[in-house]
């Protein structure tokens, strides 16, 4: 009778951590496919979190710091998808680095983040397309102040593509910045 | 004793609860439930959730707008105002809400909407009828006695499946609880009607706001209702109920101030950002609404048309709109100097360029430290072909 307990006590556990894991992988510091639309190759190992809408990446926890990869979101979408009837900003084609910039800004304000300030933007390539970079800070919905960077280009077909780094002020956002960076730097766009 | 303790005896008085009357007595000024009470458990957690809300960064905490709000919640909560902590949150929904324990909320999309003191008074009034009352109290205990047997049968068998306060103050948090009764919302109008009067502000403005949630729920798209209206919904009965009270006082209480003048005085210098928090939903039809009010309002005539060429620009099809709206508005005072980037950016649409890199380098004269100097100036080489 303890045996049997024990033995689905273990299965149970085993399926507990299972699950618990499942949406998260290693994204090992080799290149990687980013929706068909442009590859990056980290310098270390970064936890992949699986979202529907796009790939997430971190090394300490999503809510402590996230690399966030948009790739190729068309005209009239928005950059992330929530549940329920709640209407987010959308990407449009015609959009320009500054407009890009207040996309993320809007998507944040309407995703309960709070006091978004986009306080950078000047010209970037991304690969060898003519793109942009941007710097914002804001507070997360617990109120902790959270900066962020983030690089992009609009194709020549009207699609944005985008990464997005962000973390908390005190040091998350410092602490893998330069992994971000090297990140930026290691895009190459898919012809 | 551990913070769980107040929580579990909660929740076995909440189910116990069920078997006794609910609440009808109104709270006295400074008066606290008995520590031993299921009320005294909702107020715990609460407060808890009054922690998280002041550390959220959502509060607004502009000194002079924060103690006229408060000004004017003591006027009408008199002996209550000690029990009460008002914040201002920063939310482009229309909303107010009042919590057990004495925490009160309004949104900034809400001050946006009041035309003057008296319809904040109103609200206010009404919310604190909510905590007099305890409307929420009330609401909560008559939800726990349907489920009160099955729980303490559950309790008697060692299972503790019971709601516990934690969940009821997630309910809250989410407004279900704060959703009130017909007859606990009549009670507030009632109660707030005449905190008002005794305040002595122009009672006819009680019925007048109303009218104006009705109007905006009429104008905007019908699946998305102003939250305030979900959990304080209006009706025809209603409004009678308050023009009626409206009509029977005398004279001299119709003829007392509405506070316009003073009201935007305070609400003025935060119509710009909270403006941008509406733009960023995108619900045009609601924007339009609150412009239209607004320009009814002491605020700057270039910063509502700066606003309309921003509600333009984000809608479909409106460019020439967009162009002559934001054209007009950026000479004029109270407009920002962002809003010559705007106007540049719908000539460059339009493939005006000489035009809209002179509004790029308008904007650049006015704000030389922009953010986006960098990037704006690229516009401006981009437009004029220069690649010296």
């Amino acid at each position: 009778m303890m045996d049997r307990i024990r033995g689905s006590a273990l299965i149970v556990a085993g399926a507990l951590t299972l699950s618990s894991c499942a949406p998260y992988s290693v994204a090992e510091p080799e290149r990687h496919d980013i929706g068909g639309a442009y590859s990056v190759q980290p310098q270390t190992a970064w936890n992949h979190f699986k979202r529907a809408d796009h790939p997430i990446w971190t090394k300490d926890g999503r809510t402590l710091q996230a690399l966030h990869f948009f790739a190729d979101v068309k005209d009239g979408q928005p950059l992330i998808k929530v549940d329920g009837k709640q209407k987010l900003p959308t990407f449009e084609r015609d959009m320009r680095a500054t407009e890009v910039a207040q996309l993320v800004a809007d998507t944040l304000k309407a995703t309960k983040k709070n006091q978004v300030e986009v306080e950078q933007v000047r010209p970037a390539t991304f690969d060898t397309h003519e793109g942009f970079h941007f710097k914002m800070s804001f507070r997360g919905d617990d109120g902790v102040a959270m900066k962020a960077v983030a690089e992009g280009f609009v194709s020549d077909k009207g699609r944005l593509n985008l990464i997005y780094y962000e973390g908390t002020q005190d040091y998350y956002h410092a602490e893998h910045l330069e992994d971000a960076k090297e990140i930026f730097r290691s895009v190459q766009v898919t012809e | 004793m551990t913070p769980l303790r107040p929580a579990l005896a909660a929740a076995v008085l909440l189910a116990a609860g069920a078997c006794t009357p609910a609440a009808e007595k109104p709270l006295k000024p400074g008066q606290r439930p008995d520590p031993s009470s299921d009320e005294a458990g909702l107020w715990l957690q609460s407060k808890e959730l009054e922690r998280k809300v002041r550390t959220s960064g959502k509060i607004v905490e502009d000194a002079q707008l924060t103690n006229y709000v408060n000004d004017t919640l003591c006027r009408v909560a008199q002996s209550y105002c000690g029990d009460i902590r008002l914040y201002v949150v920063r939310n482009p929904i229309p909303n107010a809400a009042m919590y057990p324990h004495g925490m009160m909320t309004v949104n900034t999309g809400m001050l946006l909407r009041f035309s003057n003191e008296a319809q904040l008074a109103n609200v206010l009034g009404h919310e604190v009828a909510h905590y007099r009352e305890r409307h929420t109290y009330s609401r909560i205990e008559r939800q726990q006695a349907a489920m009160a047997g099955a729980m303490l049968s559950k309790l008697a068998i060692g299972m503790a499946g019971v709601a516990p306060p934690n969940q009821l103050i997630n309910l809250i948090a989410q407004g279900h609880v704060l959703a009130y009764s017909r007859s606990q919302e009549a009670e507030a109008d009632r109660v707030g009607f005449r905190l008002l009067k005794r305040a002595r502000y122009d009672v006819q403005e009680a019925a007048e706001f109303w009218d104006t949630m009705i109007a905006e729920r009429e104008a905007a798209d019908a699946t998305t209702p102003p939250v305030f209206l979900s959990t304080h919904p209006p009706s025809k009965q209603r409004m009678a109920e308050l023009k009626e009270l409206a009509r029977e006082v005398d004279g001299k209480h119709r003829e007392e101030p509405s506070h316009g003048q003073r009201y935007w005085d305070h609400i003025s210098p935060h119509v710009g950002p909270w403006m941008d928090d509406a733009v960023a939903l995108q619900r045009w039809d609601r924007i339009q609404f609150v412009l239209d009010r607004l320009r009814e309002q002491p605020v700057a005539p270039g910063l509502i048309q700066f606003y309309q060429g921003e509600l333009y620009r984000g809608r479909d099809g409106h460019t020439r709109d967009a162009l002559q709206t934001l054209r007009a508005a950026c000479p004029k005072p109270g407009s920002p100097t962002r809003c010559y980037r705007s106007l540049g950016m719908v000539l460059w649409d339009q493939g005006r360029k000489t035009r809209a890199a002179e509004a790029f380098e308008h904007y650049l004269d006015a704000n030389p430290d922009a953010g986006d100097e960098p990037m704006v100036r690229s516009y401006i080489k981009d437009l004029r072909g220069d690649d010296t």
